[in-house]
């Protein structure tokens, strides 16, 4: 990597575009525990194109959150990260020394939280902590910096932001909290934001609002971004294509429309059964029995065998890789390995559950 | 001198685990054992107490007997030092290693004494203030907060100062002083216990008042209480040295380390030994304490494990 | 805030009542009485005993007494000393600047070292500066210092000569004392070599005083830190892609302070009882000195307007203390309003 960092912000290369943005390939971590080495996250593959929109789901442990804190480089000390290649915005991430890399942080990837009361400091103004990302990244004059970071609060929605500039994060609402780490996230025009669950901790009313408002602003500056939700409903809505985790490993990935209506893996079927808008009028949805293995129950074999209701022997006998699922039909299934629907089962589902209310994804 | 950050979390440990664990000691012990510094001050502990009951075999001669030829002689591997007087002489002719040697009697007499003293009297008043709460406990409280805005070496002194100078005077004095941290402890424990499913399951039962102060609840506040005591402990002993070293506790000819000090402050510039080895005998037993409290209470602090 | 400032004021009348209770009580309970104290080896005829026990107010029931003590220290008055006949609270105040110089350089010793070793174990947890700065650290926390005094003693003043052993200022200075303050005092004065002089004595109580406050503060601050550490909104500064130093300086310690302030505010009552014994090795001129001196010489009232006295100090900044602490953690300034 000898070309200089490059603090440009979104898309602005016509030439840029047409690569992937984000390249990973076989990405792992392993923490080092108590009780010996747990492997959080194994063999990950991820792309994304500038502009694009891609959302994660699994159940909480399956390990978006190390990936996502991983691609940020901001695990703990007791993580290993391997990768056959990491590259982001043609920096080879692997290598780019740390002061390289800190440039991007912040600047060209930024990330939202799930907690907003306690990823923003207690001790410090709302304003200061906007200013702190544009002083570091942009630099400028600091009454520049207080209009931009007005202006940013007026763009997440928050009103009168000029006196809310000298707040705390104590004195404002969960909701409101969010908003200003969106402000933070992005300050400096990031050309990738990463979403970890943005909306878990709020109410059911807000969740909405910030979701719309992270999907306005991911049009408007033409961000690339990953979602990470628990909810397949919101992943089918905003996403163009759809990774899903279980156990650490991606156990399908494909175009969002695809997963959506034609699961292959039998986890993500079940992910999707469990959609009230799947059951209109039924009081109880159907439930995945069981947990996510944690550090000492792996299974031998696939991972999610024993909560499986379709798993034979083999299941139980071997590990299934991720394949490209045939899908004849379709025309994209060989423009490209980010296009291809993959999942990693034996036996994939082979229902077709378009037939099913559509909850439409965005194309 | 107390201990600032002695208290451990207010909220029970041994309580989390109802059904109590096979061995919950077992894990305790294996926990503390794990630290291998907090093993070293066990080890170092049992030393010193070995060599204080001992102190009758192994010393050389009397705490008190003068050997007015010897007077200030150095260490036996200084020039005109002897075998004989391993760690040289004081003013009066005393050998030090043996006062040293009954001064550890001493000082493990009164860690023990203060300790029982204002552990009983503590927990006590606690379970009381916590138990019965309304005005007994306001004025208890009061009372501790009162003893707690004088610094405690101070308050022991004014103590002394009215009881008169001398060694069960100063561990009383000091006993006082470090009631309020037990009340404290007890009462906080007292109170958050009380509530529990099993407090009032006992309750219920017909458990009188004293059998739910003693056996209920009581065993279930005792490892923070651990952890104080041994705190406490090399804190007994640090200020009953300072006691005898302001001539308020023990007082001469009796081994004790601190005032042993206070007779050879004079000697300072010229018989280094007078000075130092006593004090490295404090030093030792107060950092051994210190350190295995230390391991205590990480091994029965609940939200350390894992 | 003001609103705040009130109830803590108002939580510390019982408890400074409590005091003058307490303190008016164990002078009452003291063995001997004053007046014999007073008249010293000489001895009084009966007539004239009771005749001074009259003019004292002693001869009144308890209650009474006390409701007197009281008034007069409404009143700033203290009562006299038994040896000097002076006002207590003139000779409180004549020593009172030596031990406040003292414990303020021996709280700037303990903070100003305190807290970087701290931080600095914190950050390389595990590491064998972690370990050293914390065996040091426990070590200094079990220092007996009345030993420690006197082995810095046998070092710097003895074998190496550098320090005086006792005192505030040779005596082949005379100087002006307006302020009390020797380290002031000397600077203004022109005598030449005067401070450097003032600052060669009081360096080794003030490090000998602040050895205790050292090692607590500087295991609090790296427990502090550690803590801070795992926090989300370091991983916030993190993901702003801040530098490392700026991480520590502004978002941790910012945050790690706050406990740590309550720990300075702890030691400052400590450094009162630290500074009986430490005045007592350096024949420092202070309060504490004043204090264990008055007891062996039976000055009762001077113990006693002592100890009140600094338990009124100590009082108040454990006051200042919560304000301070107030106004560095914003939750609880917003709390109080
Ligand atoms: N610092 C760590 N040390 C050890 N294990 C960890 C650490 N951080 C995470 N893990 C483990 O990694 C696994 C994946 O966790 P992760 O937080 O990525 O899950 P997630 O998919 O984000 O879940 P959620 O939906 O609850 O956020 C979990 O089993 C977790 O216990
Ligand atoms: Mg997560």
């Amino acid at each position: 990597m000898t070309s200089t960092i490059t603090t440009s912000t979104a898309g602005t290369d016509p030439l840029r575009s047409s690569r992937a943005l984000l390249d990973i390939r076989r990405l792992s971590v392993s923490f080092q525990t108590r009780n010996g080495i747990f492997p959080a996250v194994s063999d990950i593959d991820m792309t994304l194109n500038e502009g694009e929109v891609l959302g994660v789901v699994g159940e909480s442990g399956s390990g978006k959150s190390v990936t996502m804190l991983a691609m940020m480089g901001l695990l703990p000390f007791n993580a290993t990260i391997e990768a056959e290649r990491f590259a982001f915005a043609d920096h080879d991430m692997l290598t780019l020394p740390d002061r390289a890399r800190r440039r991007l942080t912040g600047n060209d990837i930024a990330m939202i939280f799930q907690e907003p009361a306690t990823s923003l400091n207690p001790s410090f103004t709302i304003g200061y902590q906007i200013d702190e990302t544009l002083k570091v990244h942009e630099g400028g004059r600091r009454r520049q910096r207080r209009e931009r970071a007005v202006e940013l609060l007026d763009r997440v929605g928050i009103p009168a932001p000029r006196k809310r500039l000298g707040d705390y994060p104590h004195q404002l609402s969960g909701g409101m909290n969010q908003r200003v780490m969106i402000a933070i996230a992005i300050a400096c025009n990031p050309r990738l934001l990463i979403a970890d669950e943005p909306t878990t901790a709020l109410d059911v009313t807000i969740q909405a609002q910030i979701l719309e408002l992270l999907l306005q602003l991911q049009q408007e500056r033409g961000m690339a971004m990953i979602l990470i939700t628990h909810d397949m409903g919101v992943v089918a809505e905003a996403a163009e294509r759809i990774s899903v985790m279980y156990a650490g490993q991606l156990v399908e990935t494909g175009r969002a429309g695809e997963v959506f209506h034609r699961p292959r893996h039998p986890y993500t079927g079940a992910l999707l059964d469990a959609l009230p808008e799947r059951h209109p009028g039924q009081a109880r949805l159907p439930t995945i029995p069981g947990v996510v293995p944690g550090i000492g129950d792996r299974p031998t074999g696939c991972l999610f065998n024993p909560r499986c209701r379709f798993a034979r022997e083999d299941c139980r006998q071997q590990r299934p890789e991720l394949l490209t699922m045939g899908e004849a039909d379709d025309p994209r299934a060989t423009t490209g390995h980010a296009d291809q629907h993959q999942a990693r089962c034996f036996h994939p589902l082979e229902t077709d559950v378009s037939a099913d209310r559509d909850t439409g994804a965005r194309s | 001198m107390t201990q600032a950050n002695a208290q451990t979390s207010p909220d029970n440990p041994t309580t989390s685990e109802i059904p109590p664990a096979p061995h919950p000691l077992r894990e305790v012990w294996n926990d503390f054992c794990e630290n291998r510094a907090a093993l070293a001050g066990l080890i170092i502990i049992a030393l010193i107490i070995v060599l204080a009951l001992l102190a009758g075999v192994i010393a050389p001669h009397t705490p008190v007997e003068q050997f007015r030829e010897h007077v200030l002689q150095p260490p036996f591997w200084q020039a005109g030092g002897s075998l004989s007087f391993p760690l040289g002489t004081d003013d009066v002719g005393r050998d030090v290693l043996s006062r040293i040697l009954y001064g550890a009697r001493l000082s493990m007499m009164i860690g023990v004494i203060v300790v029982t003293l204002s552990l009983v009297i503590g927990v006590l008043l606690g379970l009381i203030a916590g138990y019965v709460r309304g005005w007994v406990d306001t004025t208890i409280m009061r009372l501790m907060d009162i003893m707690l805005s004088i610094p405690s070496l101070l308050l022991a002194v004014v103590v002394v100062a009215v009881l008169g100078p001398g060694l069960f005077n100063a561990m009383l004095a000091i006993a006082i002083v470090y009631l309020p941290h037990y009340v404290r402890l007890t009462r906080g424990s007292v109170i958050t216990e009380r509530n529990r499913d099993y407090v009032v399951a006992s309750r219920l039962a017909g458990a009188g008042p004293l059998r739910l102060m003693f056996v209920v609840i009581l065993p279930n506040c005792l490892a923070p209480l651990i952890v104080q005591a041994t705190l406490s402990f090399s804190n007994a002993v640090l200020d009953a040295a300072a006691l005898g070293f302001l001539g308020l506790g023990a007082q001469p000819p009796t081994p004790e380390w601190g005032s042993m000090l206070a007779n050879a402050r004079q000697y300072v510039l010229d018989a280094w030994w007078v000075v130092t080895f006593p004090g490295l005998a404090i030093l030792i037993t107060v950092l051994a304490f210190n350190i295995m409290g230390d391991g205590l209470r990480d091994a029965l602090d609940p939200r350390l494990k894992r | 805030m003001l609103n705040f400032l009130f109830r803590k004021l108002l939580m510390i009348v019982p408890t400074f009542l409590g005091v003058t209770i307490i303190t008016f009580a164990l002078v009452h309970m003291i063995p001997g009485d004053p007046v014999a104290i007073m008249a010293g080896e000489r001895g009084l005829s009966p007539e004239r005993h009771a005749q001074m026990m009259a003019q004292l107010g002693l001869d009144r029931p308890l209650w009474q007494q006390y409701l007197d003590f009281l008034w007069r220290l409404m009143h700033g008055d203290l009562g006299q000393s038994l040896v000097t006949h002076n006002a207590i609270l003139s000779e409180f105040m004549s020593r009172f600047p030596a031990t406040l110089e003292l414990s303020v350089c021996a709280l700037i010793f303990a903070i100003g070292l305190g807290i970087p070793l701290g931080v600095i174990a914190g950050i390389k947890r595990g590491s064998i500066i972690d370990h050293g700065v914390m065996g040091t650290a426990l070590t200094g926390y079990s220092m007996p210092i009345f030993w420690w005094g006197l082995l810095l003693i046998i070092l710097f003043s003895g074998i190496l000569g550098w320090t005086p052993v006792s005192g505030r200022l040779s005596s082949s200075f005379w100087i002006d004392t307006p302020t009390h303050f020797m380290l002031i005092d000397t600077l203004l004065s022109d005598a030449p070599g005067a401070f450097m002089d003032a600052v060669r004595h009081l360096i080794l109580p003030a490090v000998c005083l602040g050895t205790i406050p050292l090692a607590v503060i500087a295991r609090m601050t790296r427990s502090s830190i550690l803590e801070v550490l795992g926090e989300d909104y370091i991983r916030t500064a993190r993901a702003k892609g801040l530098a490392p130093w700026r991480i520590i300086a502004v978002h941790a310690l910012r945050n790690a302070m706050i406990p740590v302030t309550t720990v300075i505010g702890l030691q400052i009552g400590l450094l009162f009882a630290g500074a009986i014994l430490t005045e007592t090795i350096f024949s420092w001129p202070g309060i504490g000195k004043w204090l264990i001196d008055s007891v062996s010489r039976r000055d009762y009232p001077a113990l006693q307007g002592g100890i009140l006295l600094i338990a009124t100090m100590v009082m108040i900044v454990n006051l200042v203390v919560d304000l301070l602490y107030g106004l560095i953690n914003p939750r609880i300034r917003h709390q109080a309003e």
